[in-house]
């Protein structure tokens, strides 16, 4: 009977803790709502105001419909969505090949993959805005998907040959006895045994290219073809912002981020799926 | 097996959809894009602009419209960007690769950076330079000057004055606005009131600095050693401090000083702030901001107020129009377009506007006769490292982590390595 009520107790504190901890970091996120009830609201409003404040969804239409963020939504998911798919599939197939394939140079070149990842977007945007400047893709979005692709795949060629080489290469061979080559092992193999990691990347590359602000904002000219963050930088003005618009467009513009993380979340901890594929 | 084989061909295929769908980029033409014009006689030149919405109406609905029926043969492309840091290394990139907009409206703050890069076409090339400079205020258009050319004309321009709660004026029985910052000194420390500021950025706090006897540079802004780390800067820092530790500078220094709302709570007997503090409401809320508060030249000090603010037209030395380009900067510092950019609350940089018919901001006034006493930020290119070096410091200073003299002598060594290393 004590041990229940010493468990009991336990577990009241445990359970306050999170709770604490919930209302900790979700405190900030309820702020950000209540604000955006606010008509106007060019100095954020005090915690007692905030309570008062009657909800209302007129800052989210003035938004949605006023400041045409439909436009930019449909553009950013087109920008974000092919990037994120061709980022992930150019990156699944790169990573294959230096995790299954001898070839001349490969580690230098996996260095040479890594080092570019660590240039700060500030110093390459030049030399980037040259290449797609000579390629005549200023103001379009192939010359958006040429640099965020080119990124990605440095990106999930890193993060998947980590997890392709835990994949056993005995499995390939029920795949070669059967007169498969390579293709087939990457596509019947690898894809679906990665499932965990191709979620996880997913997530972040669309999420990166869905916040992406500065080459964007260098490469697109035309107003009509921005993309969420540029439009969203909008609201914030030189001098005084009204955060009220700020926060319901910041809201609106994160709401795919969530969908998506919601989506692949329950593939996000999973282990890859080749334990006990092979007898001992 | 079969499950991912379909998932993965979906991909795919959203992969094929998506990129087919944008091969004539159908939905990310706008209806409204210019490039689009097929009229090949007209000379089109880009303005890139970081206007409000309210200033972005009236630009591009009546004045630009207003331009291009006295310049037919021109057609303007105007631009809104958002003000950010980010902004300035894109047009810098975009002026690196031969491919800038032809005009930028532009922070004073950025000018000499650009200058400095030679990315800019210096205006005072141009023989009829001279004849619009009389018309100007005196110290925007010096904002213009880096190495003994201008590199552009202010289209409009601001500084800070001080703003004071009404009722705090008449509870303390306060006669006379102060005039003096020694004056402002005495009335909080007298009567225990509060100075609100923001941050210890130089636009909030180098006008204090200086204005209790601090000096950054020298006149040259060539070296601070000497002047930042002097025994009179490190008494003004000290002042600062104190006025902070006593209370009489916002004791929420670090957390939300919300100085708008507090000159109106009475929280803040005084706070500065440009003409946007009023100038972004609605008239409704213009008219009670003025019951309850009243404005007045920021106190002076040797002459100088407070700090300038403002934009400069500057002209891209890569563009391929500058004759059409010069003419739309020349004809924006008329009278015509000055006086609808007023109507948006901007301080118009033409010192022949006459703004006494602006009867909804009675505001404007005050800010006029302030304008030739503004302190101008040092006009160097480094001036945004600079920045951070100063709000590093006093930081430290202010969180009392490091002694006002150590502070400003390891300031004014660093200010001045950033001086040598890349020269003015």
């Amino acid at each position: 009977m004590k041990n229940k009520k010493s468990n009991i107790l336990s577990k009241l504190v445990v359970y306050s803790l999170l709770l604490l901890g919930v209302v900790v970091f979700i405190f900030p996120f309820i702020y950000m709502i209540l604000t955006t009830f606010f008509t106007e609201a060019y100095q954020l409003p005090k915690p007692g105001e905030v309570l008062t404040v009657k909800p209302n969804l007129e800052n989210y239409d003035r938004v949605w419909n006023e400041y045409k963020f439909y436009r930019y939504f449909l553009n950013s998911t087109l920008v974000a969505g092919v990037a994120m798919v061709g980022g992930l599939f150019l990156g699944a197939m790169t990573a294959y090949s230096f995790v299954r394939f001898e070839f001349p140079g490969k580690e230098i070149l996996f260095r040479a993959f890594l080092f570019t990842m660590m240039i700060p977007l500030v110093l390459a945007i030049v030399p980037q805005f040259t290449v797609i400047q000579n390629l005549g893709l200023v103001n379009t979005y192939w010359g958006l998907w040429l640099i965020y692709i080119g990124g990605g795949v440095v990106g999930s060629t890193f993060f998947l040959r980590g997890f392709f080489e835990t994949i056993p290469k005995d499995l390939e061979e029920s795949v070669i006895i059967d007169g498969g080559g390579n293709w087939r092992i990457f596509w019947s193999i690898y894809l679906p045994l990665s499932k965990p990691a191709l979620a996880t990347m997913a997530i972040f590359s669309f999420q990166g290219t869905w916040d992406e602000y500065f080459v964007a904002l260098t490469i697109i000219k035309d107003e009509a073809l921005r993309t969420l963050p540029i439009q969203l930088m909008m609201f914030q003005g030189q001098h005084a912002s009204n955060w009220a618009l700020v926060f319901a467009a910041s809201l609106i513009a994160i709401l795919p981020v969530v969908i998506i993380y919601i989506i692949f979340q329950k593939r996000f901890v999973q282990s890859g799926g080749s334990d006990g594929a092979i007898k001992g | 097996m079969m499950q991912m084989r379909q998932g993965i061909f979906i991909l795919l295929l959203i992969l094929i959809i998506l990129a087919t769908a944008c091969g004539d980029q159908s939905i990310m033409n706008g209806q409204d894009d210019k490039s689009m014009n097929t009229n090949q006689k007209k000379e089109e030149i880009i303005i890139w602009h970081t206007f409000s919405e309210k200033e972005t109406n009236i630009f591009e609905n009546y004045i630009i419209p207003l331009f291009e029926k006295d310049f037919p043969m021109i057609e303007v492309t105007p631009v809104r960007q958002a003000y950010s840091e980010e902004l300035k290394s894109a047009i810098i990139a975009r002026a690196s690769t031969n491919k800038p907009p032809d005009i930028v409206r532009m922070d004073i703050a950025w000018l000499p950076k650009f200058a400095q890069l030679q990315l800019l076409y210096p205006v005072s090339n141009f023989e009829d330079f001279k004849d619009i400079k009389n018309r100007l205020y005196e110290e925007p258009l010096a904002s213009n000057l880096y190495k003994g050319k201008y590199y552009g004309v202010p289209l409009n321009t601001n500084t800070k004055v001080a703003i004071y709660n009404q009722k705090l004026i008449e509870k303390f029985g306060i006669e006379k606005l102060p005039e003096l910052m020694k004056e402002l000194i005495d009335i909080v420390e007298k009567n225990n009131l509060v100075i609100g500021i923001d941050d210890l950025s130089p636009w909030e706090t180098y006008h204090y600095f200086h204005g209790l006897g601090g000096v950054l540079m020298n006149s040259s802004y060539s070296k601070a050693q000497g002047y930042l780390d002097s025994e009179q800067s490190i008494k003004a820092v000290k002042k600062l401090l104190e006025l902070y530790k006593n209370g009489n500078l916002t004791p929420k220094l670090f957390d939300a000083p919300n100085t708008w709302e507090g000159v109106l709570d009475r929280t803040y007997f005084m706070i500065d702030e440009g003409p946007w503090f009023y100038s972004v409401n609605s008239q409704e809320k213009i008219d009670f901001i003025n019951e309850l508060t009243v404005s007045s030249p920021f106190p002076e000090t040797d002459g100088k107020r407070a700090v300038l603010g403002g934009e400069n037209l500057v002209i891209s030395k890569g563009t391929k129009h500058l004759e059409a380009s010069w003419t739309f900067v020349k004809w924006m510092t008329s009278e015509v377009p000055q006086t609808q950019l007023a109507r948006t609350g901007l301080i118009p940089s033409n010192k022949q506007i006459n703004l006494t018919s602006f009867k909804q901001f009675p505001y404007y006034q005050t800010y006029l006769n302030s304008l030739d006493d503004t302190i101008i930020r040092p006009p160097v290119a480094e001036w945004v490292e600079i920045r951070e070096v100063y709000m590093r410091y006093f930081k430290l200073i202010f969180t009392e982590s490091i002694s006002v003299e150590e502070a400003l002598s390891r300031a004014a060594i660093e200010i001045d390595e950033l001086l040598e290393e890349k020269g003015r």
